[in-house]
């Protein structure tokens, strides 16, 4: 699946669906995508809440992006 | 408030006077709850086995004694336990074993406590998005942790944190056993088993330390290790039970396990059983141990929780697969034998005229050491403990 190709709709639906089925590796990128967009609409909030999503599944899942999404928080003065 | 400890002056005699546990002591809750205090949170308690987290961030969760608790196996291969409750709202971390693939998430509000138990993480705590917040200081939010110990992959909790040191409590049976301390491998899944007993937990201790029954309940040793080949050992304060001067295992004429290195020769044929209060029953032989956990499920019910270790890794594999479950078919069929004695002690025990019994000085030394002690824990009046 190309994540960028979602239309937003889409995107949540993607979203939604790897909750349901418990899929946290791809909630990482999901909510990543997701944070992008947010991030290049000017919505600051919306997209580090996002990325705050994010990175949760990273630590849940041992993924080695945890480290650079929990860097881009601390830097955003969201994260210790 | 408490617990009526006068009632125990009785048990607290010599062997040859005393009286047993009074039937409270297996039938009713608010001694039960003492007894949970004073004998088990109080002391060195059995909760688990090393092999029930076998691998680097393996979490079982498990209930002992009503406290929900966690056993993790560290990324640094150290064993601990965990209450299993976040530090947040009190929910439930884990619910079911898992291999932790990250942290440890709490499925409500997701805060992330790495597997040393720190909290790493309070997502949305400060608002959406704003992951920190000047009230929650996470260097003081970690996972509660419980102190333990593992001894022979045998995990034991001190719930009060103020026992000596388990290598002080124990120090006699670690100087009883000290040729045995060197590895020993769990056998597998062909080497466990659970049984569930209709009795108080004390009942099987007090079965398992003494040899007097063994003509009658299990009849089968009478033919290679007779009542009169059985000594007592016997600890104050610690521990007791039995040992055979006879071992002489039989299960095939084809193969044999391998022995525990550097044994002293009176280990050829001699093995030993202890109950190390106050709630795990021990064996060692030459060429195996077992450890029986008792599991107090309610005042009248125990689950005996046993697992099989082996003197070689070698004996684990598939070459020895059938040695090692006829081996662990007999102990299964010699601790079955026990049930309906124990489980018969229990109903007793609702004879409300039974005075808590009587004690052979010759033969009951090993059960009444116990009682002794169970007695001693109780001698002075409870505060209630906070869970």
């Amino acid at each position: 699946m190309n994540r960028a190709q979602l239309t937003d709709t889409a995107l949540d639906g993607a979203i939604r669906n790897a909750h349901d089925k418990g899929d946290l590796v791809a909630l990482v990128d999901l909510y990543c995508e997701g944070s992008g967009r947010k991030a290049a609409g000017g919505d600051a909030d919306a997209s580090l809440f996002l990325l705050t999503q994010a990175y949760v599944m990273a630590l849940d899942t041992g993924d080695m992006r945890a480290a650079a999404i929990h860097a881009q928080l601390v830097a955003a003065g969201r994260e210790a | 408030m408490g617990y009526a400890s006068g009632k125990l002056q009785g048990v607290l005699q010599p062997v040859a006077t005393a009286t047993g546990l009074p039937n409270e002591h297996y039938v009713d809750q608010e001694t039960f709850e003492a007894e949970r205090e004073a004998v088990f949170f109080g002391n060195w308690a059995a909760v688990g086995f090393g092999k029930d987290v076998p691998e680097t961030a393996d979490a079982r969760p498990f209930e002992f004694l009503g406290i929900p608790l966690l056993l993790v196996r560290g990324r640094d291969d150290t064993v601990r336990v965990f209450q299993n409750t976040c530090r947040h709202r009190g929910m439930i971390l884990v619910s079911e074993p898992k291999k932790l693939r990250g942290v440890i998430r709490c499925p409500y509000h997701s805060w992330c406590y790495d597997l040393n138990g720190d909290l790493k993480s309070t997502p949305h705590v400060g608002g959406p998005g704003h992951n920190v917040d000047d009230n929650i200081d996470r260097a003081t939010l970690g996972l509660i942790e419980i102190r333990s110990h593992v001894w022979q992959d045998v995990v034991f909790i001190n719930m009060s944190g103020d026992a000596p040191p388990f290598e002080e409590a124990a120090s006699s049976m670690l100087e009883r056993w000290k040729e045995f301390e060197q590895p020993a491998y769990f056998g597998g899944a062909d080497s466990e088993f659970e049984l569930s007993v209709r009795s108080n937990w004390k009942l099987a201790v007090e079965n398992y330390c003494e040899s007097y029954h063994l003509p009658w309940v299990h009849p089968g040793l009478n033919s290679y290790s007779r009542l009169e080949d059985h000594y007592h050992i016997v600890e104050q304060g610690a521990y007791s039970g039995q040992g055979t001067m006879v071992y002489n295992p039989s299960l095939s004429e084809e193969q044999a396990f391998s022995n525990f290195e550097s044994l002293s020769e009176k280990w050829d044929t001699q093995a030993e059983y202890i109950s190390l209060f106050p709630n795990v029953l021990l064996g060692v032989h030459r060429d195996h141990r077992y450890a029986i956990i008792l599991v107090p499920e309610s005042v009248e019910r125990t689950t005996e929780r046993v697992a099989i270790y082996y003197a070689r890794e070698s004996m684990t594999g598939a070459e020895f697969a059938d040695l090692r479950r006829r081996n662990t078919a007999q102990w299964k069929e010699i601790f079955e034998e026990d049930i309906f004695v124990v489980e018969g002690m229990q109903a007793g025990r609702h004879g409300r005229y039974f005075d808590g019994g009587k004690f052979s000085p010759v033969m009951d030394e090993p059960t009444w050491v116990f009682h002794h002690w169970v007695a001693s824990q109780l001698s002075t009046p409870l505060e209630p403990r906070p869970d």
